[in-house]
């Protein structure tokens, strides 16, 4: 029981990571209907400029982490403006190639700017665990991701809830065209978009180095995985990407416990051709009706 | 009267289809213009190219004697143009509320709404007791009508409607037009593209008739509901 207890506590914390990354994922594609390869790349981006300011020049961390913010969304902006916009002009094919393309383009970039060697993060208030009972525990840094991971949902929510900008945003994630009609300015809506889903990754890549070998490849694989857990919820499904995240979190931790550590990996692949087997439309999708 | 709609010999494209060959129309203050003709001869497009969601190849749109040409819709709408799309397109997943909300998206955000909703749901109570309901789950007749609401929270001063009636039924395409009429008498100038030409020509000062992307004739609504020519493509003989 208490091994069981302690896989679940991991599994969330993992989950937390997954769920703020799918969420990032899927407010671009439910909104704007694209599918960004290079999420993960831009995870990484946010956690090395942590890294730089926070460490390298040990500024401090919340200044540290804000320029990170700043500087990632800037660079997701202009990757849009140079050349996911021109590129979409001429089909949404493209662009979904275009995207793969980038993350390698950043991953490799990134080498030139931060260097190819792995650095460490100090946790941010400790390495030891906290004991919750003699044989369960969690590990600070844990508890930050959970509770960063809590505040970001809370405010994204609230956001899409009640701003006029988040209620736009949905108006032009169901019916562009009449969003348009209603004034919207959908070029002015997709900046905004892409700053969010920006912000939430690189957040993410700060608050979660401590847990990480810090590297420019860090994020290729996590950014799959929550890409898997977004479309294992429902792509484009907030609610769906918090799901899908917690499930892949824990069902990663108790499959490593339980199986083998050796598939941790795997799991996330085998969850999602179960699932997608099972409900193609992901777990909280709607299936999609295409009118004649 | 003044001018607050002037449509000069405009052209548009959808790819190498020519849906627009130099249409030219104007509408006065005030107002209820009537555009029909055939499906496809280019009503749908012409509206689409006034409110600035569809490029526009040559000609020039004024709106209020400015040229709003190459203007972005987003300040068309500011500008005082607003329009109920063909098939309604309601957002399915919000709230009638929500909806009207939307409507209202370039009003300051300091206004009060109330008058608006009170403006609307007084000429669709219908809509009141589904305020809370998801768009998407209403009838065609009330989605029709949240539309016209919806375009309505932008406090146009001209409304363009695509296709009022379409699937809808005889006694409530009826209620809809009497709606308009109570619209426009409070002072909302209409552009109405319409299939159902009789009814159209009915509840309209003028008309033009369009046909497969230039205008055939136009002139008053009553004459043109006398004229052997309308009568028989348009009206059944």
């Amino acid at each position: 029981m208490n091994i069981f207890l302690q896989c679940v506590i991991n599994g969330v914390a993992l989950g937390a990571v997954y769920t703020i990354m799918a969420l990032s994922y899927t407010i671009l594609f439910g909104t704007l209907r694209i599918a960004n390869f290079a999420q993960g790349d831009i995870y990484m981006i946010g956690m090395l400029l942590g890294f730089t300011f926070y460490v390298t020049a040990s500024m401090n961390f919340f200044v540290g982490l804000i320029l990170a913010i700043i500087i990632t969304v800037l660079v997701l902006l202009i990757i849009d403006r140079l050349i996911y916009r021109p590129i979409l002009r001429t089909s949404s094919m493209y662009l979904f190639i275009a995207t793969i393309g980038m993350a390698t383009f950043l991953r490799n970039a990134s080498q030139l700017v931060f260097g190819s060697e792995s650095y460490s993060f100090p946790h941010l208030l400790g390495s030891k665990p906290l004991q919750i009972t003699e044989e369960i525990s969690i590990v600070p840094q844990n508890l930050i991701i959970i509770g960063v991971c809590i505040v970001l949902v809370i405010v994204l929510f609230l956001f899409m809830r009640k701003t006029k900008t988040g209620l736009a945003m949905s108006a032009v994630s169901m019916n562009p065209f009449a969003a348009a009609l209603m004034g919207v300015n959908y070029s002015k809506i997709t900046t905004i978009t892409y700053a969010i889903s920006a912000a939430m990754a690189s957040i993410a890549g700060v608050f979660t180095a401590p847990m990480y070998n810090v590297n420019t490849t860090v994020g290729a694989s996590l950014g799959l995985k929550a890409l898997i857990a977004a479309v294992m919820g429902g792509f484009g499904n907030s609610v769906g990407a918090i799901v899908g995240g917690m499930i892949l979190g824990l069902v990663e931790a108790l499959g490593s416990t339980y199986i083998s550590s050796a598939y941790k990996d795997a799991f996330a692949f085998i969850l999602l051709l179960i699932i997608l087997f099972l409900r193609p439309q992901g777990i909280l999708g709607r299936k999609r009706i295409t009118k004649v | 009267m003044s001018t607050i709609l002037k449509v000069n010999d405009l052209t548009a494209h959808y790819g190498s289809i020519n849906a627009l060959k130099g249409v030219s129309l104007e509408v006065e203050k005030g107002e209820i213009v009537t555009v029909i003709g055939a499906n496809g001869a280019g009503k749908s497009t012409l509206l689409k190219c006034i409110v600035g969601v569809m490029n526009k190849s040559s000609g020039t749109v004024e709106f209020e004697g400015n040229d709003i040409t190459r203007t972005g819709s987003d300040k068309i709408v500011r500008m005082g143009i607003a329009m109920v799309p063909e098939g309604r397109q309601i957002f399915s997943e919000l709230s009638v509320l929500e909806n009207l909300k939307m409507g209202a998206y370039t009003r300051s955000k300091k206004e009060d709404l109330t008058p608006d909703y009170d403006l609307v749901f007084g000429i669709f109570p219908k809509l009141k007791e589904r305020a809370h309901q998801k768009g998407g789950n209403l009838s065609g007749g009330e989605q029709q009508m949240l539309a016209v609401s919806r375009a309505l929270m932008s406090r146009p001063k001209l409304l363009l409607i695509d296709e009022l009636s379409m699937g809808l039924a005889p006694v409530l395409v009826e209620s809809l037009f009497d709606a308009l009429m109570d619209i426009n008498r409070k002072g909302t100038t209409i552009v109405l593209v319409e299939q159902d030409a009789n009814m159209a020509l009915k509840f309209s000062n003028r008309a033009y008739v369009i046909e497969t992307g230039i205008v055939a004739f136009s002139g008053k609504s009553a004459d043109l509901l006398e004229d052997d020519r309308v009568r028989e493509i348009y009206l059944g003989g």
